[in-house]
């Protein structure tokens, strides 16, 4: 007995969680397919609808678009991070690996979650280097820090919607839903242009979308006016997280190869 | 880790186990222990229910009736999970990793590791530690993932396939790092295709026809159950005519060897030599546990090259 317990106090678990942080991190850093595209596609968008056609509205929009923009960059590597990567690892048998060892299966998340944020911050800290450099736009560490735990925080449903995909969806069609769900729910959210310069249908219907509410969380965030009160979306997208995450429960125990 | 304090206890204890998908019936009452620190090969034709059985100690799927006690404990539960160690048939491991980040990360899952010097030295993989698991042959990934099912020093391993598609010197290796376990008490559930490495390694067998056992004994007294002797030769003689001959069980054609079974050698070969003084190529062999378990599961069964499980 005191054997026993012996063991299981040197057997802390910290070393595991941060192995597999750690791991999750240096497969997505290592895999150009992931690393790439997560942070090329908004610091490229960012430079195009961010700063360039920007011209004369200047810092304003920059900043404006810097929170809607690093929402979208924080949204990324969680939803393909859950979504695609999920898909691959229970089809491919490493899932069912770490199923029998006796890792907890809140290792797995907490890694995947743990990725996500890293990436986050690296593409949020770069369209933050483009707005200060080539937007002009004048930012206070408090305020950018508040910003960016709002980012991070508003993409953990998207975790749960890529979860959810991942736990069901075959390898071939998880990058295909993926892409085709962050795209659309991303342009018709507003996160690549304001919500405020689409024709008053397609805003109205951006209330089921819960990019719109991240993106509006992230606009008050920075100290701009979000379209409702920020309890209002914080509301909706704890119900959107709430739904995925059952959802993602259910398709975990049913799920198959 | 003590979870198992009778040691007379069996490692796996199964009871009326059935297994069904809807309306097929893959396990249909399925019963056997497995004593510890001994090595047990399961052996079936694809879809007989391996692949149902195994998900199932493992933890991976419930059953849909009767009961199985792993280390005193059942599938899936924590302290079953830190005492075994597994190699799935069809594994990927994350390709951008390397083999020690790989080996680490699965160390760290059990509370009483083997040593990472000793996992990479006992499965030949020291050369290769700091290598991408990407960059590593079809055989280096087997051995990896050999050493993630030693990682925690188990008591118990399950290996589904684990030589497919390695060639003879590293199977041979294989073994012998298994017969090493096998005497440190490991208790060990193989499956293979492959008959010359169930002959080799395992104490018993259990044979699985369309989710039943249909034998389960130890490996000699199967191989003992078909207890005739080969003639192998080249003959001009038909397998009709060889076939009436007396004392002739039965007789196969392999290209253009003939193979014939029977319990009288001397017999029959008079009889050939005499009705045949011209064949060549002549061979007579011990039946082999390939012949055996052929007449007990069906000649396509127990095919080598057909490796294909289905998966679920």
């Amino acid at each position: 007995m005191t054997n026993t317990a012996q063991t299981e106090a040197q057997y802390d678990g910290k070393s595991l969680y941060w192995l597999e942080c750690k791991s999750e991190l240096l497969k997505a850093l290592r895999t150009p397919q992931f690393s790439a595209p997560t942070i090329a596609f908004p610091v490229v968008f960012y430079l195009i609808f961010g700063v360039i056609l920007v011209g004369d509205e200047g810092a304003g929009r920059s900043l404006y678009l810097l929170a809607t923009f690093g929402m979208f960059g924080a949204i990324g590597p969680a939803l393909f991070g859950f979504g695609v990567n999920v898909a691959n690892e229970r089809s491919n048998g490493w899932l069912d690996l770490k199923k029998i060892s006796p890792m907890p299966i809140a290792a797995y998340i907490v890694a995947k979650l743990f990725m996500a944020a890293v990436f986050g911050i690296v593409v949020i800290s770069l369209l933050t280097t483009i707005a200060v450099v080539f937007g002009g736009l004048e930012i206070s560490l408090a305020r950018w820090l508040l910003m960016t735990t709002t980012q991070l925080l508003c993409a953990v449903p998207f975790g749960l919607l890529g979860m959810a995909i991942g736990f069901r969806a075959s390898p071939e069609a998880a990058p295909a839903i993926v892409n085709i769900l962050f795209m659309l729910m991303s342009v018709f959210g507003g996160l690549w242009l304001p919500i405020t310069m689409f024709p008053s249908v397609i805003q109205q219907f951006a209330w089921i979308l819960p990019t719109f509410h991240s993106g509006q969380l992230a606009i008050a965030s920075i100290g701009m006016t979000s379209i409702a009160n920020i309890l209002t979306h914080a509301a909706l997208l704890v119900g959107f997280s709430a739904i995925m995450a059952l959802l993602a429960a259910r398709n975990y125990r049913t799920m198959s190869k | 880790m003590e979870i198992n304090s009778a040691a007379t206890m069996p490692a796996i204890a199964i009871k009326a186990l059935h297994k069904r998908y809807g309306t097929v019936h893959a396990l249909k009452g399925v019963s056997f222990d497995v004593q510890r620190g001994e090595f047990v090969a399961l052996i079936g034709a694809n879809g007989a229910g391996k692949t149902s059985l195994l998900s199932i100690l493992m933890g991976l799927m419930p059953q849909s009736e009767g009961t199985v006690q792993i280390l005193g404990g059942k599938p899936g539960d924590m302290p079953v999970r830190q005492a075994s160690g597994v190699m799935l048939q069809s594994t990927s491991l994350p390709d951008a990793l390397k083999v020690s980040e790989l080996v680490e990360l699965f160390r760290s899952y059990y509370p009483a590791p083997r040593p990472l010097p000793e996992l990479l030295n006992l499965t030949g993989l020291n050369e290769l530690e700091g290598r991408r698991y990407k960059a590593l042959s079809g055989g280096q990934q087997r051995r990896v993932q050999f050493a993630l099912a030693l990682a925690g020093d188990p008591q118990l391993l399950f290996l589904d396939e684990p030589t497919v598609g390695l060639d003879m010197d590293v199977r041979r290796e294989f073994w012998q790092i298994l017969d090493s376990l096998k005497s440190r008490g490991v208790t060990i559930v193989l499956t293979s295709h492959y008959l010359d490495e169930i002959e080799a390694l395992a104490d018993r067998l259990v044979i699985i026809k369309e989710g039943e056992i249909i034998a389960n004994d130890a490996t000699a007294n199967i191989k003992r159950r078909v207890e005739h002797k080969n003639i192998i030769c080249q003959s001009k003689l038909t397998t009709v005519e060889l076939e009436k001959m007396d004392g002739v069980i039965s007789v196969a054609q392999i290209g253009r060897l003939k193979t014939i079974a029977t319990n009288t050698e001397n017999t029959v070969l008079k009889s050939l030599l005499a009705q045949d003084p011209a064949l060549t190529d002549l061979l007579v062999e011990s039946s082999s546990l390939e012949d055996a378990i052929k007449s007990m599961i069906g000649p396509d069964t127990a095919d080598t090259a057909n490796i294909q499980e289905p998966t679920q």
